[in-house]
């Protein structure tokens, strides 16, 4: 090193925020301020004016997830913010979104009065029920309860605290009662919403009121101790978006009594069907005419917006969106100084020596030439990072990067943010299907057989197996993601399937559910289902349950795969710092040449095999001999490794191994192991 | 006697009259305008640019010359033939060498009139309602304003190459444009920009 201070790493190296909600990378806050505080401002008068939209142009690399980082910790406004990722299947967009509001609503947060944690949703329904109280102690003097009043309005969760108490009942009837006295609230499917949300303090029935209120019609068992009927018209795609229309719909109306929610639909530029660009257009039309506080915000390209959105969104949609038009501006010299300024002071936090000034070691006036007319902050890291770069370096030329380099640390990024989360990511049969399909679009195969794949919808993949070098028939073979909780749908695809093996449609069949969707859940439980189950098993097919640590890898590829669609992520071309943006044929070497997942390989076995017992269940090695492989690594020069060179190093001695499993390795047994949270993360020992 | 430090305007005057006196028939390499700056201005370029080292080396001189480039100060002849390095000349001396080659100095006046800017917001102001949220196409206000590539790029870069900018300009995506689109378009530091947008 040339310098004769050095940071503890560099802060110019990667300039993509990986993940807006945990990264530590310092915002300089004037940057795109108006728009901020715009935003600010419509989230805050969404009580008075329920019903708006909102669209953030932005190119990529101008501050689009700072922005988003902003809105997540603003302490200026209260807000539930929902971070969505692009949707993969037109059918269930309402659905998908209640999904992923639901898995938001139900992560932990830390308690308001700092007294251990609770979830958003606990937060809601305490709100609701302080509201309801309040009303009934004004209409109620004589009650005594007042003094109790006093604490449930300074901390609402308190609330809570008399769950078990004899009272109670009576407290949630009377919240019932002061619910059914809205008229927005008492349709029949906000009083189902209602009834199933109350239940949600009741620990034995947690799972299934989370299952109802994701969208999912519980089997029929659980609905009935929640108090539902169900009926044929709740079982198909339509009954299940309509539900979820509703669900959401009173949830905003709730939301009035706690807090507003944003949610934000970013890399839209994916969308890339007409039908996802419709479905989205009805998606925001309903959001903004139907749904009380709750503001959605499109985060878009100008590029996309254009040639896009103006063309194939309803005219309705857009107006909506584009009534509340944000456009995010670059920034000048002054902020791009103040960039460089912030991070170089994140890179030497906590160095005992003091610098200086705060801008070294760059020379300020050079630094001011280099980011003269540099309005895009994405742009200003790389040139500081360039001349950066030759300081430490001695002058020495740039490190030209790889661009499937650059993808895999950014799937490492991704597998790290999955695996840290406090809430697992709920199972996305969209995202695991556009991932497989994803997979075997790119991957090739060295021995045959040939596989190639089509969708039939977005969550049913269609396989055709060319075995041997002979120019026969190929092999169908059928994968379907199955997400239905209920029975009904469940019989109708088990049956679907084993009657295309039967007739010879399809030669084996694969069904990919969630681990936690097990059939028969318990012992004894879906005795019909169970039985459908063997038939089909018995005609050629097979159920393969898919684990987190499966899904951290297909759900990572899917949202490295948006990164890339939106233009998102960069490498350095040349020894000059030359910036190009990396191209879809190079995901496609990343999959081909480095993606690997036990999972996926092991299904791809099953569609080659003809054995009925072939199938795609996983083998791991003992996590603790992995430690000691990644500790034998980190004892070698620079002793600090991102999660793609130390799976590499693992996988001389574990063949295949997954980098979930590594990372999940080192979160559970590396007690020497520290994480240093840059992008991508970078390992050492302690 | 102990030499006295040159400070930055010394370094880049010392570094003009060099170029002055030698650079009338060729260019010289950074290694050999260095040397021929001499000792002292070495030494001061390194204490300038607060280098270890006592003396500087060809890197620095040649991100010294970047400075003045930049500025119009300098003329760099690109690598040719046996030439493998590029080449600094003064400007005066570029100008009848190089004479098809536009050379901007810091003597000439601005790089734009005011005239220039209105004729160009006006072009811009025309293109931009077609463009949600401003974002222009640049091969499509270049074609708009039907100026020479060298007068438009001129104009651009100094609207843009401010303290305050006026035009940002945006990488795009080149896969939505046409190989005569992105000719039009216009290259900064070697990378292509698509669209501009006026702040």
């Amino acid at each position: 090193m040339a310098l004769e201070f050095a940071p503890q790493f560099n802060p110019f190296c990667d300039v993509a925020v990986g993940d807006p909600w945990r990264s530590a990378e310092p915002d300089v806050k004037s940057i795109n301020r108006q728009a901020f505080d715009s935003l600010l401002r419509l989230v805050t008068s969404l009580k008075k004016t329920p019903n708006v939209g909102a669209l953030v142009l932005g190119e990529a690399g101008i501050g689009k997830t700072h922005l988003i980082k902003r809105l997540v910790t603003s302490k200026e406004a209260d807000l539930i913010f929902v971070y969505v990722h692009p949707m993969k299947d037109h059918r269930t967009m309402m659905s998908s979104l209640l999904q992923t509001v639901l898995t938001n609503l139900i992560s932990s947060i830390p308690s308001p009065s700092g007294s251990g944690s609770g979830t958003q949703m606990d937060l809601l329904v305490a709100h609701v029920v302080a509201a309801a109280f309040e009303e009934y102690i004004g209409e109620n003097p004589q009650d005594g309860g007042a003094p109790f009043l006093k604490t449930i309005q300074k901390a609402p969760l308190n609330i809570l605290h008399f769950k078990s108490s004899p009272k109670w009942q009576d407290v949630l009837k009377n919240t019932v009662a002061f619910l059914a006295r809205r008229v927005s609230l008492i349709g029949p499917q906000s009083k189902n919403t209602l009834r199933v949300l109350f239940q949600y303090l009741d620990k034995s029935k947690k799972d299934s009121v989370i299952t109802y209120l994701s969208g999912f019609m519980p089997d029929d068992e659980e609905a009935e101790t929640l108090g539902l009927t169900v009926k044929e018209a709740d079982l198909t795609i339509q009954g299940q978006e309509q539900r979820a229309l509703e669900i959401l719909r009173t949830i905003g109306k709730l939301l009035h009594y706690y807090r507003p929610m944003v949610i934000c639909f970013d890399q839209l530029e994916n969308l890339k069907t007409r039908e996802l660009v419709g479905s989205f257009g009805t998606l925001i039309n309903e959001l903004v005419n139907e749904i009380d506080n709750v503001l959605p915000i499109a985060f878009v390209r100008p590029e996309s917006w254009e040639n896009t959105f103006q063309r194939e969104l309803d005219d309705s949609a857009r107006g909506r969106l584009a009534a509340n038009l944000f456009v995010l501006t670059g920034c000048d010299l002054d902020q791009a100084m103040d960039i460089v300024k912030m991070r170089l002071e994140w890179a030497y936090e906590g160095l005992k020596k003091s610098r200086v000034h705060d801008l070294y070691p760059f020379d300020k006036k050079k630094l001011q030439q280099k980011l003269m007319g540099v309005t895009s902050p994405r742009e200003v890291l790389t040139a500081a990072n360039r001349v950066y770069m030759e300081m430490v370096e001695d002058g020495s030329k740039l490190e030209v990067e790889v661009p499937i380099d650059v993808i895999q640390s950014n799937f490492a990024a991704e597998v790290e943010k999955l695996l840290a989360a406090s809430t697992h990511q709920p199972f996305k049969s969209d995202a695991v299907g556009t991932s497989l399909k994803l997979y075997f679009e790119y991957k090739v195969f060295h021995t045959p057989p040939s596989i190639e794949v089509r969708n039939e919808e977005p969550t049913r993949l269609l396989f055709e197996v060319q075995c041997g070098e002979t120019k026969e028939h190929p092999r169908v073979v059928d994968v379907w993601i199955e997400s239905a909780v209920h029975w009904k749908p469940l019989h109708k695809t088990l049956s679907l399937l084993t009657k295309r093996m039967e007739k010879g449609e399809a030669r084996r069949s694969f069904v990919l559910r969630d681990v936690k969707q097990k059939i028969p859940p318990k012992k004894g439980r879906m005795p019909k289902t169970v039985e459908k189950l063997k038939d089909y098993e018995g005609a050629g097919g097979k159920i393969a349950y898919l684990e987190y640590d499966h899904l951290v890898a297909l759900y990572s590829l899917v949202y490295t795969a948006d990164k890339v669609g939106s233009g998102d992520l960069v490498y350095t071309a040349d020894q000059m710092g030359r910036q190009e943006t990396v191209r879809e044929s190079h995901l496609g070497s990343f999959i081909k040449e480095r993606f690997q997942s036990a999972f996926v390989d092991r299904l791809r076995d099953g569609l080659c095999n003809e054995s009925k017992t072939n199938g795609p269940d996983d083998k791991k090695p003992d996590p603790r001999e992995v430690i000691k492989q990644v500790e034998k690594l980190l004892k070698k020069p620079p002793f600090m490794f991102p999660i793609d060179k130390i799976v590499a190093f693992v996988s001389k001695k574990h063949n295949d191994i997954a980098p979930t499993f590594v990372v999940k390795a080192i979160g559970r047994y590396g007690k020497n192991i520290r994480q240093i949270p840059v992008t991508p993360p970078l390992y050492c020992l302690k | 006697m102990k030499d006295i430090d040159m400070d930055e305007r010394g370094l880049e005057q010392r570094l003009l009259d060099v170029l002055k006196e030698k650079t009338a028939k060729e260019g010289l390499r950074y290694s050999d305008l260095g040397k021929a700056c001499r000792d002292r201005w070495l030494k001061s370029l390194a204490k300038a640019l607060k280098l270890k080292q006592t003396k500087a080396g060809a890197t620095h001189v040649k991100d010294f010359v970047y400075a003045l480039w930049l500025r119009g100060s300098v003329f760099v002849e690109p690598p040719r033939g046996r030439h493998q390095v590029p080449r600094v000349w003064s400007i005066d001396h570029a100008h009848r060498h190089f004479p098809h080659f536009r050379i901007s100095s810091a003597s000439e006046p601005q790089a734009h009139t005011a005239d220039d800017v209105r004729i160009l917001k006006e072009a811009y102001d025309l293109l931009v309602s077609e463009h949600v949220g401003g974002y222009v196409p640049v091969h499509k206000l270049r074609r708009e304003v039907k100026w020479s590539r060298d007068r438009f790029d001129r104009v651009i870069f100094d609207l843009n190459m401010r303290q305050n900018p006026v035009i940002e300009l945006h990488g795009g995506d080149p896969q939505n444009y046409s190989e005569s689109q992105k000719r039009d378009s216009i290259v900064k530091e070697g990378r292509l920009y698509l669209r501009l947008r006026w702040r």
